[in-house]
């Protein structure tokens, strides 16, 4: 059930792949994404902007989004950079989803 | 006969006096070669960890002669053809080699993996049998100390060689030491790119793990073995009681020639299991998993069972996360990951150790104890060794929540939600019961005591009635029930009924009160007896009741 690459999800958005409690890759499947190794940890498929949210478990953060589009020769391109740090919380993180939105990247 | 017991058998007076003659050892070894060890299953508990540790060590040995602890990539070209052409490191290329090329490799590799668990498994039993023997009291709180230590070091012994070989397993098992190791505050980031040597996972981690596996840890289990060992054999061996039994002296077979047979086959019994289940058993068929990249995950991924309740805690916990400066790069407390890496191993670990010095404080008992008790007989002790057992299974059984959904067709968020109840209330009906329990044994102990034991023989009365004969108990067996000592309590009060100094602040008042729960005759022996004419063992002649 494992797919190549850190990214999952549908063609308008791409989240990440890697999971938000222990750092370890998550596998999609279902209606949702399951970490397959910590299975404690399942996201929704989740909204298009704020990223797929957290169903149960101990992962206190959503999986943020890669916007993702199609060019004019129908390729996926990235509009834009993931957002805030991928992968589960550390020290020097800090609120880096309010800091993102404050504009102070 | 005393004559016969003071002579030195010809086998051990022999090699002494060449050694005394020699080395002057020859003291040494007739008085150690006669050492007495006592008789009763549940002391060979520990000696099957011994032995595992030594088939480690050999088994270990051997691996090394062929395993490359290197992140090096190259392409397999081995004699494994569903892997050949595929990208990975030297360790896991090697580990491959070690499994289908070297001759008895995968042999030694599976027994090595097997002789690992039994290890931890037999301290864990072992450790069971002294807490609830009461076995870690005075003069043994440092042996216990150094086991609980033991304990510890092995998990991360354990820990190290499973991340080794670099397939998806282990590297899955490494990844969540990652986020255990970043979860900390303050230091984790800094820790986590000293260990790996940069960005995860880097190039650095298995050589570095291969160091403290074969040589670090190993060293540090053998010296606390060998303290271990030595401890034991100056401070002679606890005992059951029984007949004759006291706390100044042992009962039981010399070490030559009787335990020194008894622990040699013991060995061999123990190699026997691990050679047949390396041979029978496969584990950890890397293999199948192929070599370990940081983006792919296999379903079902569990580690060993050692590993497995601080798994169940990771599983369990609730998504908790502090920011203690908002949007500041600083102050992100992942409790999440940081509660359940620290919280469980941290309270079993510590409550262990302390135990032996909560349990003297609070029962005011100073005294040596070379006579184990029955574990009936100290309640709550019991108890409290029970509710850790369990809430240390649940966190276990937790940690295979996905293999219990998709086997039991339960929902997944169901064994969590039942997970997080069970690790608080399991615990605590674990104590009820157990308490019950021991005070029921208590009783059934008293009943025999006073009442003697159903023999099996049922007498018709002249009057019509049947009644069941009941037999004293045999002499080894009174013996036995009558070892049982009432757990001590602090003296509260003097003579004129006024606590002495210490004991009136609310610390000491606590301490009274903890001391006349935790202590004291929960059910006397003889409270059967009175009033009752069950046995009449005058001429020993057993008589209805």
């Amino acid at each position: 059930m494992s797919l190549q690459g850190k990214l999952a999800g549908t063609v308008n958005g791409r989240f990440s792949q890697v999971s938000r409690h222990v750092d370890v890759v998550l596998a999609t499947g279902g209606d949702g994404f399951a970490a397959s190794e910590k299975v404690a940890d399942t996201f929704s498929r989740g909204a298009k902007v704020s990223g797929a949210k957290v169903v149960l478990g101990p992962a206190a953060r959503p999986l943020p989004r890669l916007p993702i589009a199609v060019d004019a020769e129908g390729c996926l391109i990235a509009e834009d950079d993931l957002s805030v740090p991928v992968g589960p919380g550390y020290w020097e993180r800090g609120e880096a989803e309010v800091r993102q939105k404050g504009g102070t990247e | 006969m005393s004559t016969e017991l003071k002579r030195v058998p010809k086998a051990i007076a022999g090699p002494s006096s060449f050694l005394d003659d020699r080395v002057g050892a020859g003291n040494f070894v007739r008085r150690n070669m006669r050492k007495i060890f006592p008789d009763h299953w549940s002391f060979l508990l520990g000696e099957i960890a011994l032995y595992s540790f030594v088939i480690l060590l050999l088994t270990g040995m051997f691996l090394t002669f062929f395993f490359k602890p290197s992140m090096s990539h190259v392409i397999y070209d081995g004699v494994y053809a569903p892997l050949r052409g595929v990208g990975m490191s030297e360790a896991y290329a090697s580990a491959l080699e070690i499994s289908f090329e070297v001759r008895g490799g995968l042999l030694i590799r599976q027994v090595h993996h097997w002789a690992a668990l039994l290890f931890i498994a037999g301290m864990m039993i072992h450790a069971l049998r002294v807490f609830f023997t009461g076995a870690y009291r005075k003069p043994r709180e440092f042996n216990w100390i150094i086991g609980v230590l033991l304990l510890t070091v092995a998990l991360f012994e354990g820990l190290t060689g499973y991340s080794l070989p670099d397939d998806l397993l282990s590297g899955a098992g490494m990844r969540v030491t990652e986020g255990a190791i970043i979860s900390l505050p303050v230091i984790g980031t800094y820790l986590r790119f000293f260990l790996f040597g940069g960005e995860y996972p880097g190039e650095d981690v298995i050589s570095r793990f291969y160091s403290i596996h074969i040589l670090l840890l190993p060293g540090i289990i053998l010296a606390l073995v060998s303290a271990h060992m030595v401890l034991m054999w100056v401070q002679k061996h606890t005992q059951m009681p029984g007949k004759g039994r006291t706390n100044q002296n042992v009962m039981g077979a010399p070490f030559y020639p009787a335990f020194m047979f008894k622990a040699g086959s013991y060995f061999l019994f123990t190699f026997a299991v691990l050679a047949g289940l390396g041979t029978f058993a496969q584990i950890n068929p890397i293999w199948l998993f192929g070599p370990y990249s940081p983006s792919d995950i296999s379903a079902g991924s569990q580690p060993d069972f050692y590993m497995a309740f601080l798994e169940g805690a990771l599983r369990l916990m609730p998504a908790w996360e502090i920011n203690l400066f908002g949007a500041d790069q600083a102050g992100t407390l992942p409790l999440s990951v940081t509660i359940p890496a620290l919280v469980p191993l941290g309270l079993i670990i510590t409550g262990m150790m302390l135990y032996p010095f909560a349990e003297r404080w609070i029962t005011g008992d100073n005294r040596e104890h070379h006579i184990v008790d029955r574990p009936r007989n100290n309640p709550h002790r019991t108890s409290i060794g029970m509710s850790v057992v369990v809430f240390y299974g649940v966190l276990w059984l937790l940690a295979s929540n996905d293999e219990i959904a998709s086997t039991f067709h339960i929902s997944l968020n169901t064994t969590t939600y039942a997970g997080r109840v069970l690790v608080i209330v399991g615990p605590v009906l674990a104590y009820i019961i157990t308490y019950r329990i021991c005070l029921g044994l208590q009783r059934s102990d008293a009943a025999i005591i006073g009442h003697g034991v159903a023999s099996g023989v049922i007498r018709r009365l002249p009057d019509g009635r049947f009644i069941e004969v009941h037999a004293p108990p045999s002499e080894e067996a009174e013996a036995h029930l009558r070892g049982k000592e009432a757990v001590p309590t602090l003296s509260v009060h003097d003579g004129a009924g006024i606590p002495p100094k210490g004991m009136r602040g609310s610390v000491g008042r606590l301490r009274a009160r903890m001391s006349a729960a935790y202590g004291g005759e929960k059910v006397p022996l003889d409270e059967e007896q009175n009033g009752h004419a069950a046995i009449e063992s005058g001429d020993g002649s057993p008589l209805k009741h």
